[in-house]
């Protein structure tokens, strides 16, 4: 199953040509879309009508000091039972503290106490939710006050709350190249059993030793070669992503991203099935 | 959650929101370079979201002072509304509240606020329920219904008419505005409105009414009057402000 991220940008080119792009499910930010009506939601709920949807938060800030938002939560329950959205994930970040949203994702420390403390904010959330959580490793550009690696973080989480995990490969590659680690030996490192989606997306590098995660370039080749190994680690098929959310090309490009995600896709799994 | 992690995350929250340099120094076991690059990009996000929103005033005070005023906005407002489209509407509070110098200098930047705000807020608020009507009907006997997504605007100058860069004193005054939601397309219309026209969406507001009831309710006095009320109609029901005719009158 290969996605593509729902974007105002280019919906109504694909409303007026379905068949230039051809997905098996779409993904939404549930903020962009919540009491939106008119013109947006008219186009939204025709595309609803034809694919599945996967939800993909933003604001709802998981590892974040301050209490969770129980009004929030009500209206993206509401939500993600009226879409009938199918997955629900986030990003393992904070993007609110103080009582101020910062509409970005910002690194939670990699600390004993913020295991705790996330994992304990995992579980009140898929309880109001009454669903699983899905928990994107995100791309950093520095840590902040760690006092662990960010895969014993992540780890820790995993296995403390009874979350999911969202493996953004390209995050993956990102945050291998900032922080000058391996990315192959990261991923094999990841409970595979807890890996339920997988995103893939194109970033840029803007310096010698930083590379930021724009989701506005195409995916580069060694991301895909990435993305390969990781399915040939896994083993078993997850629903893929392709995150477009700037410089939107005209469609059939995204449409070649598509197919080049799902070659690889269809390569691996086959093998998988014969060795079976 | 440990006060030595919580006070890292609310500095590098502080840090990205007001850009205060001091604060880098506290940030324990991070790379500057990164670190920065947050508040490039949380910076930009809002100041983008900003500028998207108020197209208008953005020409008329130019990116850099918009900048400044996203700056001063984003380091003292909490911003509240997790929905970042929604977010210059607190850029619009903000403002109102506090740059009470803004305002006397500029008296016509309240009601451009609102004028571009209200664009962006009509244009997304959720779907109101329609109630029964029929395209089809005899504009001089049916009752007329009215789109339930429109609102009345008021300004004391034309932003909705002319550049900022335009208007002056001599244009201080009284303007109403209609605004509706076509409700096919769902584009934003404005239509200027005169007193009498005013009065008539309110009239329509409460109930259904055909045009002699209309009409009566202003004892026209002149042909003409009756002439501009039924031009006003026909005018309505083709941009939608007026949807069409109840049913089983
Ligand atoms: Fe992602």
């Amino acid at each position: 199953m290969i996605g593509i991220g729902y974007r105002k940008d280019f919906a109504e080119e694909w409303e007026e040509h379905p068949d230039l792009l051809n997905a098996d499910f779409i993904e939404v930010a549930p903020e962009n879309w919540i009491n939106v009506g008119g013109y947006w939601k008219k186009l939204f709920y025709k595309k609803l009508e034809r694919y599945p949807l996967f939800a993909h938060g933003l604001s709802l800030s998981i590892g974040s000091p301050d209490e969770p938002d129980f009004d929030f939560l009500k209206q993206l329950k509401r939500f993600l039972d009226e879409t009938e959205a199918s997955v629900y994930s986030e990003h393992l970040s904070f993007a609110k503290c103080d009582n101020a949203h910062l509409y970005d994702l910002l690194p939670i420390p990699f600390t004993e106490d913020a295991v705790k403390h996330v994992s304990r904010r995992v579980k009140q959330v898929q309880e109001f939710l009454e669903r699983p959580l899905v928990l994107e490793i995100v791309s950093y550009y520095s840590s902040l006050a760690a006092e662990m690696k960010e895969i014993e973080f992540i780890n820790a989480i995993l296995q403390e709350s009874d979350c999911l995990l969202l493996l953004d490969v390209n995050n993956v590659y990102v945050n291998s190249f900032n922080h000058q680690f391996d990315a192959r030996e990261f991923i094999q490192q990841l409970p595979k059993e807890k890996v339920a989606y997988i995103h893939m997306a194109g970033h840029l590098k803007v310096d010698d030793d930083l590379i930021i995660d724009t989701h506005g370039e195409p995916i580069i080749d060694p991301v895909y070669e990435l993305f390969e190994f990781t399915m040939h680690w896994l083993q078993k098929p997850v629903p893929v992503l392709l995150e477009r959310d700037f410089n939107i090309p005209e469609l059939n490009e995204m449409q070649k991203e598509i197919h080049q995600l799902k070659y690889i896709y269809n390569k691996i799994l086959e093998k998988t099935k014969t060795l079976c | 959650m440990s006060k030595s992690t919580y006070l890292q995350q609310s500095l590098l929250a502080a840090y990205t929101r007001g850009g205060d340099d001091g604060i880098i120094s506290k940030l324990s076991r991070v790379k500057e370079k990164g670190i920065r690059y947050y508040r490039h990009l949380v910076f930009n996000i809002v100041s983008d979201g900003v500028s998207n929103a108020y197209p208008i005033m953005t020409d008329f005070f130019g990116e850099e002072k918009m900048k400044e005023l996203v700056h001063d906005f984003f380091s003292n407002q909490k911003c509240q509304n997790f929905q970042v489209w929604a977010m210059p509407k607190e850029f619009k509070d903000y403002l109102l509240q506090y740059k009470k110098d803004m305002m006397e200098r500029y008296p016509f930047i309240p009601d451009l606020l609102l004028f571009e705000w209200m664009e962006i807020e009509m244009f997304m608020m959720p779907d109101e329920v329609m109630p029964d009507y029929e395209k089809e009907g005899n504009i001089l006997k049916d009752n007329l219904v009215l789109n339930p997504e429109i609102q009345i605007l008021f300004f004391h100058y034309p932003v909705h008419a002319k550049h900022p860069i335009k208007i002056s004193e001599q244009d201080k005054g009284e303007y109403f505005v209609l605004m509706h939601r076509q409700p096919e397309n769902k584009d934003i219309i404005f239509t200027n409105l005169n007193l009498a026209v005013v009065k008539i969406i309110e009239a329509l507001y409460h109930e259904p009414l055909c045009i002699d009831e209309i009409q009566k309710l202003f004892s026209p006095t002149s042909l003409e009057q009756k002439e501009e009320i039924k031009q006003f109609i026909r005018e309505a029901l083709r941009s939608g402000s007026i949807i069409g005719f109840q049913k089983n009158k």
